[in-house]
């Protein structure tokens, strides 16, 4: 009793920060620990403490408590786990005979239970030994919480001791320790301690006890906590998995009026019936190991006698095989099941266990007046994909959220981007990249799970081409040689309502000709590719405008030429000089070989040496010089690139057709091309995108035109671009009135994301597919429905809007 | 040997006024009081051991010897509140021995000493090493004289108990023998008020004034009776009462338990800081929490004792968190003056445990082996300026219980002075002149060591 108590009040304060806060936890199901679900129910927590728990409608709220709705969560209690080894790590003490012991001594209250906390347990019993006769005195602690006090939830909790096998035959002890000895302090034979078998343990307990009796009221350290079980009615935790040991200790607990705690039990030579009154609860190891396989393992955990002890009345905790399995500890609760119900086998690790452990005023069941140390669930607790989402040990979270970087998102419906429309799927994120998509998809245990129950996600939305990123407008040419993506500003007061309409990637140019890149718009912009692609125009007088386009690409296709030349040829030259080292190298051995006999043979040598043909060095290809103003044409003429290529009538496409495509031999994209729809057959057939203006559907004479539509029917990819700041914001809109118009959705969709990105073979982004990107936008409702609202926006994996 | 003729030199002396010059006038430097503000070339003048004044301008006595400190800094000397040097060895074998003093021990001829001078360390406390259960008791010691008699200021001031397993205990017993001792001792005390059977008492003095032996060891014929494990089911544990040792054992805790004495305790792991708080509330002792490092995580617990803290050598550290192996900078002056809690230094470097011989006097190297440089790292990382200066001086004072007569320059106090070439917490100053109760102990340019170092073409 004296254990714990006195340092009492040290962090209140931390406490106190939260007194007076009501809170409230609204769930679809709460299980109280000992009983049935409540379903639609809430627990109100103040303080640290539960104040009241039941059905929504049942329960009177004040009206200044903060509310959680925690939507399809489950409640539970706090895990409770039998019985641990987490004082001293299980490292038992020498010395057989330690009643003084306490288990509480060796737990370190600093220690990292993060693991074992996230898997929901919170509460956990701390033996001071497994493996000797009498360790010392159990206790039960929680695992999180500044206070101490308040963590230490019962000290002593037990006297423990071992019988079955462990505690047969403890070690020698050698007086003094075995090292340097001095004159004075010889070593001396080693003592043998007790004991060998199950007689010799059991007199010598009864001797013990006797003599911890007679002893009263004299003080004795070692033999008053023996009393303990007799004065203050301890619990005895009893170790009983030989044979023989529960009846052995059934004796000795009449004789002496205790209270038993049997752990592992053995039935041999004893009946549950006979048990009562000395025995009060029963610690079942769990015996399984989660994911193990291994020969001494049995198959089931010891269902059928935890069926039996419940049935006796006895309550039943559990104890894992090892205290790395305690992180798994509600999963292994879910072995005993069929043979207990579901609500049951969560009484073995909540209420149950605290009834055995003694501490059940406190934890274990959801209760008014219990602290509120409980876990929330994504799921009813045994079901397969339930996972831990928060962990509260007195009413504080314990799981600190955002630490990890996977993601799983569900969704009513998702639109990959590749043709695919998945129902009640989920997008599984990791590192700012799409790790899985589809409706079945890995759950990884510190995934941090999101739900839009009636939501729709799509892919991030592209925009060809804004004017927005380099803090103005890029009204005069900009050199080729400037690199644009490393003149983006940090926060331009676009990015944010941009990104805000699900736009996830951007293109940004000079007026032609001028280079692109390509960037996302969160607050210090990411670079994609830069450049992305090449801008020329073909405006005004198309015979100057011609000219002046085939003379620029005459130039860059020289440039680009002469590169080629030299890469072609490098390989080659390396490679005859690699043989002509070679050659050498081989010349100077053979003479080095040679070399002995030189002196037997001098002027012979000499002759031979002069006979010698020294061959001739491989001459290096000529090197162009680098011009970076012409750099980006190498990656033109490779079609690594397109150009982009300005256009309004149909004779300005067939001209850019004719030089680009037929001349030139690039990856050609139109940009503007009202036209386009005139020519949709040859545009097809040539593979030429087109990037379209803001007014897709034009009135044209007395007809209408829907310009994507037609783009579609025809066959042509398309993207579209706002050429706006801020307008930007309002391309998904635009697209959404050509699909009003007629344009299917779906066409608009990949338009807005997939066929842009492919028209700038933009490989990492467009579609919700696994490696790409983590850009993607949670819609309200189909998109394009006007009533559709952007809920949130991710690019790269983090959150830019919600 | 040596140590045979320090006792009967203990024995013989107990005269203190032969230490120290008549009259003693330090001028012109900028004397840094601890107690006060700094005085720009101020004038301290020291009579007959003593501190007289300290001041501007004040008249200097003309018998004084003038030493000139103009361009300098004068401030008091400076305190190690625990030090485990200094002694033939670190730690005693037997893990209960709060019987022995370090007295016995300390070997004034040790480099430990001649260091300290040149560092301007003038008062130690030599407290046993953190490796026995209850180490032997603790004392105060001047880092200056020939033999242990001049040295000594106060012994038996404490005792160490050490929270770090010892043997092959694990912690829960290592607080259990803890625990068992206390007990057993405070059960003597009450018994022994209750009978008011006037015992006679044997106690650490008498056995040191008999020159019992060169060393602990040979005290130590069998007196670890209370190590001797006990039998299960034979509880019998009679065989103490008779056992002369378990006697002594209990005389010296009896000191600590009426709070006569400081119980140093010593903290290893985080968890070890909640359980000596609890030793001291339980059995309302004087404790001084020694740190270590890994103990920054219980800082909480440890502002709220109210316990004065020691911290150990290592003052920065970089830990990595174990999921997401983020490394992260702890800096504990920093750390532990957020928190409310002011610290003193040791610069004791730890021993591991089980190291039972060895003195623990390596020559000291750059950086935390030196009491300045643990309060200039306090300084770099935000601690005040003053502050910093009296966590070496005035404040171990303090917590040893000297304030009365050291740590600051005030009149009356004991004169242990220090003149620096510049700013004490700065790298590249010295100390020029060490003063231990107004003897000059230690003079820069009469510093063979330093000189052969600083010897241009030194080999």
């Amino acid at each position: 009793m004296r254990v714990a108590c006195t340092f009492a009040a040290l962090l209140s304060f931390a406490a106190s920060l939260l007194a007076g806060e009501v809170r409230v936890y609204h769930a679809a199901q709460i299980w109280p620990g000992n009983g049935p679900p409540l379903t639609d129910a809430v627990l109100v927590v103040e303080d640290g403490k539960i104040i009241a728990v039941g059905k929504a409608s049942e329960v009177s709220i004040p009206e200044t408590a903060l509310r959680h709705n925690l939507g399809k969560a489950v409640i539970i209690p706090g895990l409770i786990a039998g019985e641990t080894g987490l004082a001293e790590g299980g490292r038992d003490d020498a010395v057989a005979f330690t009643p003084h012991h306490r288990a509480v001594d060796g737990f370190d209250w600093y220690g990292d239970y993060a693991a074992v906390l996230a898997g929901g347990v919170t509460t956990v019993q701390v033996s001071p030994g497994s493996r000797r006769l009498v360790p010392g005195q159990g206790a039960v602690v929680k695992l999180h919480g500044a206070d101490l006090d308040r963590r230490t939830l019962k000290a002593p909790e037990s006297l423990r001791i071992v019988l079955g096998e462990a505690y047969k035959n403890p070690p020698r002890i050698y007086e003094p320790p075995v090292g340097a000895v001095s004159v004075e302090r010889p070593l001396l034979p080693s003592q043998p301690q007790l004991a060998g078998s199950l007689a010799a343990a059991v007199a010598g307990l009864r001797s013990a006890f006797v003599a911890a009796k007679s002893r009263r009221p004299q003080s004795d350290p070692i033999l008053d906590p023996l009393a303990l079980p007799m004065t203050e009615k301890l619990r005895v935790r009893v170790s009983a998995s030989g044979p023989g040991d529960v009846p052995a200790m059934l004796t000795v607990a009449k004789e002496f009026d205790l209270r038993l705690t049997l752990v592992e039990p053995n039935l041999s030579g004893t009946k549950v019936a006979e048990w009562k009154p000395h025995v009060e609860g029963v610690v079942l190891s769990i015996g399984i190991r989660p994911g193990m396989i291994g020969d001494g393992l049995p198959p089931r955990p010891p269902a059928d006698l935890a069926r039996q002890l419940l049935v006796a009345g006895l309550p039943v905790a559990l104890k894992p095989v090892q205290d790395a399995d305690l992180k798994d500890l509600l999963y292994l609760a879910g072995q005993f099941r069929p043979q207990l119900s579901e609500v049951e086998a969560l009484r073995l690790v909540t209420a149950d266990a605290a009834a055995v452990l003694g501490v059940a005023n406190r934890v274990g069941t959801l209760a008014a007046g219990r602290d509120a140390d409980f876990v929330v669930l994504s799921g009813p607790p045994f079901a397969v994909p339930t996972r831990v989402r928060q962990v509260y040990v007195d009413g504080e979270p314990v799981i600190s959220a955002g630490e990890s970087k996977r993601r799983l998102l569900r969704a009513g419906r998702i639109f990959t981007g590749t043709g695919e429309a998945l129902s009640d799927a989920a997008v599984l994120i990791d590192h700012g990249k799409i790790r899985a998509v589809g409706r079945e998809v890995a759950l990884p245990p510190d995934a941090v799970v999101q739900e839009f129950p009636d939501a729709v996600i799509v892919p991030g939305f592209i925009d060809l081409g804004v004017t927005f990123g380099v803090g103005g407008s890029l009204s005069s040419a900009v050199p080729l040689q400037t690199r644009l993506g490393e003149r983006l500003v940090i926060g331009d007061p676009a990015y944010k309502p941009v990104r805000q309409a699900g736009v996830t990637t951007v293109l940004l140019s000079g007026p032609a000709p001028a280079a692109v890149v390509a960037y996302k718009p969160t607050d210090k912009p990411r670079v994609v590719q830069d450049p992305v692609a090449l801008r020329f125009a073909l405006r005004g007088n198309l015979s100057s405008a011609s000219a002046s386009l085939r003379e620029t690409l005459r130039a860059g296709k020289a440039y680009a030429d002469a590169w080629d030349r030299y890469e072609k040829e490098l390989p080659l030259y390396e490679q005859k000089k690699k043989e002509y080292n070679a050659q050498i190298a081989a010349q100077q051995q053979a003479r080095q070989a040679s070399g002995d006999q030189e002196q037997k043979a001098g002027e012979q040598k000499a002759d031979e040496k002069k006979d010698e043909k020294k061959p001739e060095p491989p001459r290096p290809p000529e090197r162009p010089q680098a011009n970076p103003a012409l750099e980006p044409y190498r990656a033109l003429f490779s079609r690594r690139i397109p150009a982009l290529v300005e256009v309004q009538r149909e004779d300005a496409i067939r001209l850019a057709i004719a030089i680009c495509r037929e001349e030139f031999d690039l990856k050609l994209v139109l940009v503007g091309a009202e036209d386009a729809p005139r020519v949709g057959k040859l545009l097809a057939e040539k593979a030429v995108g087109v990037v379209l203006r803001p007014q897709l559907v034009r009135a044209s004479e007395r007809d209408e035109i829907n310009v994507p539509m037609e783009l579609s029917l025809s066959g042509v990819a398309f993207g579209f671009q706002s050429q706006a700041g801020l307008g930007s914001r309002l391309l998904p809109g635009a697209v959404g009135y050509a699909v009003h118009r007629g344009l299917a959705p779906q066409d608009g969709l990949h338009g807005l994301s997939v066929q842009a990105a492919r028209l700038l073979g933009l490989d990492q982004v467009g579609t919700l597919t696994a490696g790409k990107d983590a850009d993607l936008v949670v819609l309200s409702g189909s998109p394009f429905d006007p009533a559709t609202r952007v809920l949130a926006v991710m690019i790269d994996g983090e959150w830019v809007h919600e | 040997m040596r140590c045979h003729s320090f006792v009967v030199l203990l024995v013989l002396t107990s005269l203190s006024g032969a230490w120290g010059e008549e009259v003693l006038a330090i001028k012109g430097g900028k004397i840094l009081p601890v107690s006060g503000p700094p005085i720009e070339s101020g004038v301290v003048v020291i009579r007959n051991g003593k501190i007289e004044a300290v001041g501007k301008d004040l008249a200097i006595p003309p018998d004084a010897r003038v030493l000139d400190a103009t361009g300098k800094v004068v401030m008091p000397g400076l305190i190690e509140v625990h030090s485990s040097r200094g002694m033939d060895q670190t730690n005693e074998t037997n893990p209960i021995v709060p019987f022995l003093s370090v007295v016995d021990a300390i070997d004034p001829s040790q480099d430990y000493f001649e260091e300290c001078r040149r560092q301007g360390i003038t008062t130690a406390a030599i407290v046993p090493g953190n490796n026995t259960i209850f180490g032997g008791q603790a004392a105060i010691v001047r880092t200056a004289g020939q033999f242990l008699n001049e040295m000594l200021l106060k012994r038996d001031i404490g005792m160490k108990i050490s929270l770090r397993p010892t043997g092959d205990r694990n912690r829960m017993g290592q607080v259990a023998a803890i625990r068992r001792e206390l007990d057993a001792a405070r059960e003597a005390m009450t018994e022994r008020s209750r009978t008011s059977q006037a015992q006679p008492q044997p106690t650490p003095d008498a056995k040191g004034g008999n020159g019992s032996g060169p060393g602990p060891l040979a005290e130590s014929d069998d007196e670890d009776t209370q190590q001797r494990r006990p039998r299960p089911g034979g509880g019998d544990q009679a065989g103490q009462e008779t056992n002369p040792d378990a006697a002594l054992v209990r005389a010296a805790l009896a000191k600590l338990l009426k709070g006569e004495q400081i119980a140093f305790i010593y903290c290893e792991l985080p968890m070890d800081v909640p359980q000596a708080v609890r030793l001291v509330k339980e059995y309302k002792l004087r404790g001084v929490l020694v740190l270590a490092p890994a103990c920054h995580r219980a800082v909480k617990q440890v502002a709220a004792s109210g316990l004065p803290v020691v911290l150990e050598p290592t003052l920065v550290l970089w830990e990595s968190d174990p999921r997401t192996g983020e490394e992260k900078q702890i800096v504990l002056p920093k750390l532990y003056r957020d928190a409310g809690v002011p610290v003193t230094f040791t610069v004791t470097p730890t021993q591991p445990a089980g190291a039972g011989r060895g003195s623990g006097s390596q020559p000291p190297i750059l950086g935390t082996n030196f009491l300045w440089f643990q309060a200039a790292t306090a300084l770099k990382y935000g601690t005040p300026y003053d502050e910093a200066l009296r966590s070496i001086t005035l404040r171990p004072a303090e917590v040893l219980g000297i304030a009365d007569s050291r740590g600051s320059l005030e009149p009356g106090k004991a004169a242990d002075v220090v003149i620096l070439s510049g700013d004490p917490l700065k790298l590249d100053t010295w100390v020029e002149t060490t003063i231990i109760d107004g003897r000059v102990v230690y003079e820069r340019h009469n510093d063979r060591k330093i000189k052969a170092l600083l010897k241009p073409d030194a080999e």
